[in-house]
């Protein structure tokens, strides 16, 4: 799919999810935007081999979401490639829902659990170091929170990929730079990210996350290279990307938008909707300073107040 | 026990291939090292990373292996607590948690190595079976059948090295059923795990007594033999349970529970571990001693004149 048809799927996706949101009343909005333009690369730019209609296809590359949180973008992915019908999507989180505030194995097509952080990794590892017991040809992908990389056992999982090299396992880090609550170098500081999985023995690539270019290049990295080590690829994501009042925001984790808010978020995600060759592209990679100044005076306050 | 688990697990690994061991930096007891030195490729050491001993059990079994993680009790249960429960339990998987030194077993290594509430932490969690062989034969048998089982997540509490065989005289281990040890009427003793020792100790006492006792071993802590403890609290006068576990969440809770559900007028003693962290080293039989679990405080509390 060209990439302009993948920007397209991006912005129909994010309606989708805040669609799917606004229904239940419920929901992770801006960790489920960080990753959408992820989630179409790998289920619609040919990076995993799946087969929808086939969920249990012993010859599937396994896909773990490590931050369930960012659910929706999941399920509206899975729902519009028919691994379950779309009006599952109108009954989230209600009673006699297939599809909860997070994954579950009752799913088709997920292949494990997550909504606790720091989990995904390692079950990942299991899966990547049986596969090779097996001398199975499948992949193992995974997406992980940046928040997540707080957990002390995603650390564990890193040195034990590394050690017994396992080059059929990709970590794809979702860099929005927040927590549930903090900037996360404000929390406890995880940066320099990339010299720290280097340091644990990944190859690590650090990409725009919202590009479909570097995120087609990383992944057909993934699938070409001869390393025995596994891959990381950070990704610098803007959280809530899509709506400007949720984008890099501390307030936008879990809240949903009210009055106003729908209005203009639905205004501003049907807008790039219909906009033939949208571009979600921050481009420079100065991904950093764009969210900085723009949340600058947010922030300042903030700060200023936890200081007071 | 640790050894015997060890050779029906090597013996095992020989014919069914999807069997695999995950440890965290323990050093591997016995024929576990012969499995290591044969199948290089099932033996995984995680070192001393507990968490993604669980989580990685749980990515082989989906895979189709068979894991077992193996370390100390407080290691395969405590540390990675939430890791059993959302990644094995959640999932409902068939990997075995086998917990060496359940109880006070590593009695000089302090609290930090006594799972005192094992039993009751694991039966908390939906979809995990527990089991604590009282002896090195149960554990052969409860070690068999944890290979072959699909029903989901075990836990497998086991003592350490060096227990005597209580049970060669009963009748075949089955998974989820007690197993009459002797036979009696008037009373009948519950027990399961190293403890049982003790339990036939106070089961020989009684006898002299001229009691005719009955001695249970409830290897299968969960799912329980609701109907047999029911049947064995009203074919007795008297009950006593003696476990290595706090005084709630264990066994002699849910006998009390089942002679209130079942309305059975049958007297119960119960003998734990008590609900304290004691800070004493000594021998395992030095710390019972001090939870008040030894033949002299259990026989003078029971009154047999």
């Amino acid at each position: 799919m060209i990439t302009q048809n993948l920007e397209q799927k991006a912005a129909e996706l994010r309606l989708q999810i805040l669609l799917t949101a606004l229904k239940a009343g419920k929901g992770h909005v801006p960790p489920a935007f960080s990753w959408v333009e992820i989630g179409v690369a790998l289920f619609y730019g040919g990076h995993l081999n799946i087969r929808p209609h086939e969920p249990q296809w012993e010859g599937r590359d396994r896909f773990i979401l490590s931050k369930g949180h960012g659910c929706l973008t999941l399920y509206a992915i899975m729902a519009d490639l028919g691994f379950f019908p779309k009006t599952e999507l109108e009954n989230f989180c209600s009673p006699g829902s297939l599809l909860a505030g997070h994954p579950d194995t009752n799913i088709p097509g997920v292949e494990g659990i997550s909504g606790s952080l720091g989990h995904g990794l390692g079950v990942s590892a299991g899966l990547a170091l049986g596969a090779k017991l097996y001398s199975s040809p499948w992949n193992v992908v995974t997406v992980l929170g940046d928040g997540e990389c707080q957990e002390g056992s995603v650390w564990e999982a890193a040195m034990f990929a590394s050690h017994h090299r396992l080059n059929n396992l990709m970590a794809i880090l979702d860099r929005n730079g927040l927590g549930a609550t903090n900037y996360t170098e404000q929390s406890t500081a995880l940066e320099p990210l990339v010299d720290k999985w280097n340091a644990f023995g990944w190859e690590v690539m650090k990409i725009d996350g919202h590009s479909f270019h570097e995120l087609h290049a990383a992944m057909t990295a993934f699938r070409q290279r001869t390393f025995l080590k596994p891959l990381m690829v950070v990704a610098q994501t803007v959280k809530g990307k899509g709506v400007s009042f949720m984008e890099g925001s501390v307030d936008w984790h879990h809240r949903m938008p009210k009055g106003k808010e729908v209005d203009e978020a639905l205004q501003e995600l049907k807008q790039a909707h219909s906009l033939p060759g949208f571009s979600a592209n921050t481009g420079d990679g100065s991904w950093l300073m764009i969210f900085v100044m723009r949340h600058f005076t947010r922030y300042f306050k903030w700060s200023q107040g936890i200081r007071a | 026990m640790r050894n015997t688990f060890a050779d029906v697990f090597y013996e095992a690994g020989k014919r069914e291939k999807r069997l695999a061991v995950v440890v965290a930096d323990i050093s591997p007891a016995g024929s576990i090292q012969k499995f290591r030195e044969d199948f290089p490729e099932r033996f995984v050491n995680t070192g001393v990373s507990e968490q993604i001993m669980i989580g990685m059990c749980a990515g082989m079994a989906l895979r189709g292996l068979r894991p077992f993680a193996y370390t100390i009790a407080t290691f395969t249960l405590f540390r990675p607590f939430e890791f059993v429960r959302d990644d094995l339990c959640y999932q409902n998987l068939p990997v075995t948690v086998v917990g060496i030194g359940g109880g006070v077993t590593y009695s000089t290594l302090g609290g930090t190595h006594h799972a005192m509430e094992d039993v009751a932490v694991a039966g908390a969690i939906p979809n995990l079976s527990i089991i604590a062989p009282c002896d090195p034969a149960e554990t052969k048998a409860a070690t068999l059948w944890c290979v072959d089982q699909t029903r989901g997540p075990v836990y497998l509490r086991l003592g350490k090295a060096g227990e005597p065989n209580l049970t060669e005289q009963a009748g075949p281990w089955e998974f989820g059923k007690l197993r009459y040890l002797r036979k009696g009427h008037d009373v009948c003793i519950f027990s399961y795990g190293p403890i049982m020792k003790l339990a036939l100790e106070v089961a020989s006492f009684l006898e002299q007594k001229g009691q005719s006792v009955s001695l249970i071993s409830a290897h299968t802590l969960k799912p329980l033999d609701r109907e047999g403890i029911a049947a064995a609290l009203t074919q007795h006068q008297r009950a006593v349970v003696i476990e290595e576990c706090v005084p709630r969440g264990g066994l002699s809770g849910q006998v009390k529970e089942i002679a209130s559900d079942e309305r059975i007028d049958c007297r119960i003693n119960a003998f734990t571990l008590k609900d304290e962290f004691i800070h004493c080293y000594g021998s395992h039989a030095d710390l019972l001693s001090a939870h008040g679990l030894d033949l002299q405080t259990i026989s003078s509390r029971l009154k047999v004149v």
